[in-house]
């Protein structure tokens, strides 16, 4: 007989264990592979990035009229009015109006763009032979001022803002403009005969959600939320089913928690190290898709508690399932369930009510915002999502431990 | 070594163990025997806690179960009737896993490979391994910790005529070192050779328990058969010898016919087995 290891040994020999049957599993590193590689082609696809560096943003944010009919005039005028010394005087470009005035100060969050000057531009200037707009390379902000399609005569106009412009540029470019054309044509024509934005106010919910941006310019985001809690899914529900369930079919569980092990010191390894296998997997998708988020602590709590609700359900899972096929047929249907109640929640109440009760509703919300929100949006999402993904998150995980130490590594 | 009082197991409405009593001394090789689904593997699992049971008490080495399970796990070994190895580790990697869990040293893998003769195979995937392979990797990786009591569910199926030998050469060295054997089969002839006492179990309830020889001795039917020919048929008849009538009838076919030919049928385990639980005997 010998003197049994101390618990942090076993965990440590039972985690070593996790890494050497994955590492025998290629299939699963490449199911991992693909899926950052998925984000990376998603990053790949998007939009250089804004200018940032004080250089670029003396270019200015451009705003291209396509029609005078005095709002551009008037706001030029109003513009010269308010400028400040500060701003950079206005440069002669290719394409640009001479005459351009500085412009009035948009405010912005970042006190680095917070004197940005305001270049009116004709379309015309821009306009190649198809007709379309040619916005020269690293302009980081450009709002395009024109009459709305068949609206001509009518007074309609849209404003379009340029896809990969600088958000943080647009953000207060959109209230200045806005409050300047309400000056101008009045609230009540404005109300009537504007088009909706299709920028952020276009795109704002009612519920926890007011204020918050879902606008096609967080594509991105929604599309690495998605990836990201995929792959959380594969590492911490699939993988996991997967590996424990053959171990429980085979009598391997059973085993080791014959051994000095205990079950509990069993289901210790297995969460470290599908945690820690997403926490790696997850990072390095996010650090793809936006670096800036791994300095969010937010974004790694989020990880957490979704890793952690996820494992709850793989626990169960596997609790009550006697064989791996079973145990993989009952995680198919957990993915189809979620996802038939995301979708029918929108239209049918009840299940509105069950997504309350579901963490991967917070889990997707808070990793989007976590994602490609604003500061504002994260410390909000923080505030009304954390807490509930944390709550239910772990109290589901404390649920299937004490289920997986009564049964769940019990052979048939 | 193992005390069992009353023990009684449920699943549902069947009852898989009725009132089961039993006491095994220390370092003994106690047989477990039993028809399939007497309740031999669950009456195991009870005793490795891995079941927890409706009634009765149990007690092994000491602990009572399911209660002090913790303390008793280092103290046993179990080798089920399934093998449940990793099948992409090697024989080694499997054993070393097990090795550090119980603390044994690195060369303890190295000592049970050589004693169970798979060091050759030692470096291959289980999964490339034969079913006796896997049987005898599973009796390595069970005696790895030097265990008090080793529970054997079936060692020698599956196995070679040489490693059965090898198993049984196994079993009587533990029990020469004191460690309790607790084994069950369903190969008599084994039971003859190495236990030193044996429960026979039916539909969860105990039938007897005693040394082979004493089973043989107390359930003994001494048969002859005799072979002859009548009236141009060739005739094969038996003769249990502990019934008068059919020792009358045997000297009267002796004393009538000229050509008799007479064989005496060996009473072993096994048919003590098969009378006990009810088998027919042939």
């Amino acid at each position: 007989m010998n003197a049994a290891p101390s618990r942090l040994r076993r965990i440590r020999v039972l985690v070593g264990k996790e890494a050497a049957r994955l590492l025998r599993n290629p299939p699963a590193l490449m199911a991992i592979g693909l899926m950052v590689l998925m984000a990376l082609l998603v990053a790949l696809s998007r939009d250089p990035p804004p200018p940032h560096t004080q250089a670029e943003l003396a270019r200015g944010c451009w705003l291209v009229y396509w029609e005078d009919d005095g709002f551009v005039p008037w706001l030029r005028r109003r513009g010269r009015g308010n400028a400040t010394d500060a701003l950079p005087p206005p440069r002669t470009e290719a394409g640009v109006d001479p005459a351009t005035a500085a412009a009035p100060q948009p405010a912005t969050d970042n006190g680095s763009l917070s004197r940005v000057p305001v270049r009116f531009v004709p379309a015309d200037r821009l306009r190649g032979s198809d007709n379309r707009l040619r916005y020269p390379p690293g302009l980081g902000c450009a709002v395009e001022w024109r009459l709305a399609d068949g609206a001509a005569g009518r007074g309609g106009r849209d404003v379009v803002f340029r896809p990969g412009s600088n958000e943080a540029l647009l953000a207060p470019m959109a209230r200045w403009l806005l409050a300047a054309a309400v000056e101008f044509y009045g609230e009540r024509a404005l109300r009537e005969s504007m088009h909706p934005l299709p920028t952020p106010a276009a795109a704002r919910r009612a519920g926890p959600f007011a204020g918050f941006d879902f606008s096609a310019a967080r594509t991105q985001s929604l599309v690495g939320a998605m990836l990201l809690f995929s792959l959380q899914f594969f590492v911490c529900c699939a993988l996991f089913v997967s590996f424990a369930s053959h171990e429980r079919e085979r009598g391997i569980l059973q085993a080791l928690a014959l051994t000095a092990a205990s079950p509990a010191d069993i289901l210790a390894a297995k969460y470290v190290f599908h945690l820690a296998l997403s926490l790696i997997a997850g990072a390095t998708m996010v650090a793809i898709l936006d670096a800036g988020a791994l300095a969010r602590p937010g974004l790694w709590l989020s990880l957490c508690f979704t890793a952690a609700g996820l494992l709850g359900i793989a626990t169960l899972i596997v609790s009550f399932t006697r064989t791996q096929t079973a145990a993989s047929l009952i995680g198919f249907c957990y993915l189809m369930g979620v996802g038939m109640v995301f979708a029918l929640s929108k239209s049918f109440p009840a299940f509105g009510w069950m997504r309350l009760f579901m963490f991967e509703n917070y889990s997707f919300l808070v990793s989007f915002f976590m994602l490609g929100g604003s500061p504002r949006e994260a410390m909000a999402a923080i505030g009304w999502g954390m807490g509930r993904l944390a709550l239910i998150s772990l109290a589901l995980l404390g649920f299937a431990a004490w289920v997986f130490n009564r049964r769940g590594w019990r052979s048939a | 070594m193992i005390e069992i009082d009353e023990l009684a197991v449920r699943f549902g409405n069947f009852t898989a163990v009725d009132g089961l009593s039993l006491s095994v001394r220390s370092g003994e090789l106690f047989g477990f025997l039993g028809p399939n689904g007497a309740g031999k593997t669950t009456t195991i699992r009870v005793l490795t806690g891995a079941l927890r049971p409706h009634g009765g008490t149990v007690c092994v080495a000491g602990c009572m179960l399911p209660r002090e399970l913790g303390k008793l796990k280092p103290l046993f070994g179990y080798v089920s009737d399934a093998d449940n190895h990793y099948e992409d580790f090697t024989g080694r990697q499997n054993l070393a896993l097990y090795a550090r869990l119980y603390g044994c040293a690195p060369a303890r893998v190295a000592q049970m490979l050589d004693t169970l003769e798979l060091a050759e195979a030692a470096d291959l995937k289980v999964g490339t391994y034969s079913r006796g392979m896997r049987k005898k990797l599973l009796i390595a990786r069970e005696l790895l910790h030097r265990p008090r009591i080793v529970f054997f569910d079936e060692p020698t199926a599956n196995l070679d005529a040489h490693s059965v030998a090898l198993v049984r050469r196994l079993l009587r060295e533990l029990t020469g070192q004191g460690v309790t054997v607790f084994l069950t089969t369903h190969d008599m002839e084994e039971v003859e050779q190495v236990c030193d006492r044996v429960a026979i179990i039916a539909r969860g309830r105990l039938l007897d328990c005693d040394t082979p020889a004493a089973f043989i001795a107390r359930h003994a039917r001494p048969q002859v058969e005799a072979r002859y020919d009548l009236d141009g048929r060739s005739l094969c008849e038996l003769f249990d010898m502990d019934q008068p009538a059919a020792r009358d009838r045997l000297a009267g076919l002796v004393r009538d016919q000229r050509d008799v030919r007479l064989r005496s049928l060996a009473f072993g385990f096994a048919d003590v087995f098969r009378k006990l639980t009810g088998q027919a005997w042939q």
